[in-house]
């Protein structure tokens, strides 16, 4: 089943009892909730520290294309796909 | 070559063997640790400390009844000033509603209740205790007053298996985010109590459809974890993620173990976090290192292409089964293909009886 794609003009938040921590131990960034665990690459950090409950996924989009110089159009899926999967599993939130 | 071993990230703490309840399959060993054995608030700081410093990322404060300290809130608090993600496992039993607020105040991020049954006489045969599942519910409504994230564990077994859907419902109307449905572990307490807990392999096979079926229908809103009968399953489970790969506990007197039933190998010698630090204790006991990697295994299991998979599987379970904690998990196919532990032998303990139910006595 391919959930439904997260509009690109929701706002997306955190859920409740999610956070993003630095591993020191581990010089990586996780995801932390509810018996998850996900380890991030650069790109899913780059991602995550974007949401702020504030901007729009297009905005949150148009800022990761500036940080990695490239044109917006290129990692709209991309970005979306990482979101829905995140709000699937119930890390973030419309 | 042998593989580094990695930094630990998950640790259980479990703070008390204290607990109202005294269900039959309890997963506490079969002698509990009593309060005045227990470590003080100040060693659990220490605990703490030096699980993050080492590569914890989330602390289980877990029990017994974890209320039944004194100092919980201390405990979180003290786990939160050490950064870690502090999740409560309860069984709601024992709290105010205020004191579920002072938990919440320092710094309680998820909080996991377990659930007997949903139907009352159901929940008190099982934990000896009058009007628990009424408790539970009202503690899960004070939960859902909060924005802290509530797990539902419901243990699972013979005798309520069949009202499986409407366990997934009621954890629904708790207002859950993640359900656990988790057949009872044959351990410790609940070893006395197999013929009546043992679900039939038919149960079993439902189960499996029933949770697909769940997880489908209910995708992004209830996320479901699922701990199937592993009397019934073909492989082994992939017991704590490897021996010393990931997690470690700490029980109530200070000891550390590598798994929740570890005192049972009675081999081993286990170290103490108020004479050693967590580090060495991860790094070099001789516990922590015993089932590390695959010098201890059998040939089986060392040329076996699963080994990275399920590590052997369960040490206690091999140790309960068949007396040899060395030896391959009694669920492996591949290990026991001809042995009649433990598919036949789930089968032949079910009785229908449940006069000879063994309650837990308390801490």
């Amino acid at each position: 089943m391919t959930p439904k794609a997260v509009p690109l003009d929701s706002v997306l938040t955190f859920e409740p009892g999610i956070r993003l921590k630095h591993d020191t131990v581990r010089d990586r960034y996780v995801i932390q909730g509810p018996e998850v665990l996900i380890e991030l690459n650069e790109t899913g950090t780059a991602i995550m520290k974007e949401i702020d409950g504030i901007s729009e996924l297009s905005a949150v989009i148009d800022r990761l294309a500036i940080t990695f110089s490239v044109d917006p159009a290129t990692i709209t899926v991309d970005v979306s796909e990482f979101c829905t999967a995140l709000v699937m599993k119930r890390v973030l939130t419309k | 070559m042998t593989k580094p071993i990695p930094a630990p990230q998950v640790l259980l703490a479990e703070v008390t063997h204290r607990c109202p309840l005294q269900c039959v399959y309890c997963s506490n060993p079969t002698e509990l640790i009593k309060k005045t054995e227990e470590i003080s608030t100040d060693t659990w700081g220490k605990v703490f400390t030096e699980a993050a410093d080492l590569g914890v990322l989330q602390v289980s404060i877990s029990g017994g009844e974890p209320a039944a300290r004194r100092d919980l809130t201390s405990l979180i608090k003290a786990a939160r000033d050490a950064d870690l993600y502090v999740n409560l496992i309860t069984s709601g039993i024992g709290f105010k509603r205020s004191r579920l607020e002072e938990v919440i105040e320092a710094g309680c991020e998820h909080i996991q209740l377990s659930l007997q049954d949903v139907d009352s006489g159901g929940a008190e045969l099982i934990s000896n205790l009058k009007k628990g599942l009424e408790k539970k519910l009202e503690f899960a409504s004070w939960v859902r007053t909060h924005s802290v994230p509530l797990t539902i564990n419901a243990v699972m077994h013979r005798l309520n298996l069949d009202r499986l859907p409407q366990t997934i419902e009621m954890a629904i109307e708790m207002g859950a985010r993640r359900l656990e449905i988790a057949n009872v572990q044959y351990h410790g307490w609940a070893s006395f109590n197999k013929n009546i807990l043992m679900p039939t392999q038919e149960q079993s096979d439902r189960t499996n459809q029933i949770v697909s079926e769940a997880r489908e229908k209910y995708h992004g809103k209830l996320l479901i974890d699922y701990v199937p009968v592993d009397h019934y399953a073909e492989y082994p489970k992939s017991c704590m993620n490897g021996w010393g790969q990931v997690a470690l506990i700490v029980a109530p007197d200070g000891y550390v173990l590598p798994c929740h039933n570890a005192t049972m190998l009675s081999h081993l010698n286990f170290e103490n976090v108020v004479d050693n630090s967590l580090g060495s204790i991860w790094y070099e006991s001789e516990a922590f290192n015993a089932y590390r990697g695959d010098a201890w295994m059998p040939d089986i299991c060392k040329s076996c292409d699963r080994k990275d998979i399920d590590f052997g599987g369960c040490r206690c379970q091999a140790l309960a089964l068949l007396g040899d904690a060395s030896a391959a998990d009694p669920v492996c196919s591949r290990a026991h293909p001809h042995n009649l532990i433990p598919r036949e032998y789930a089968n032949s303990l079910i009785a229908t009886d449940t006069a000879s139910i063994n309650y837990r006595p308390n801490a």
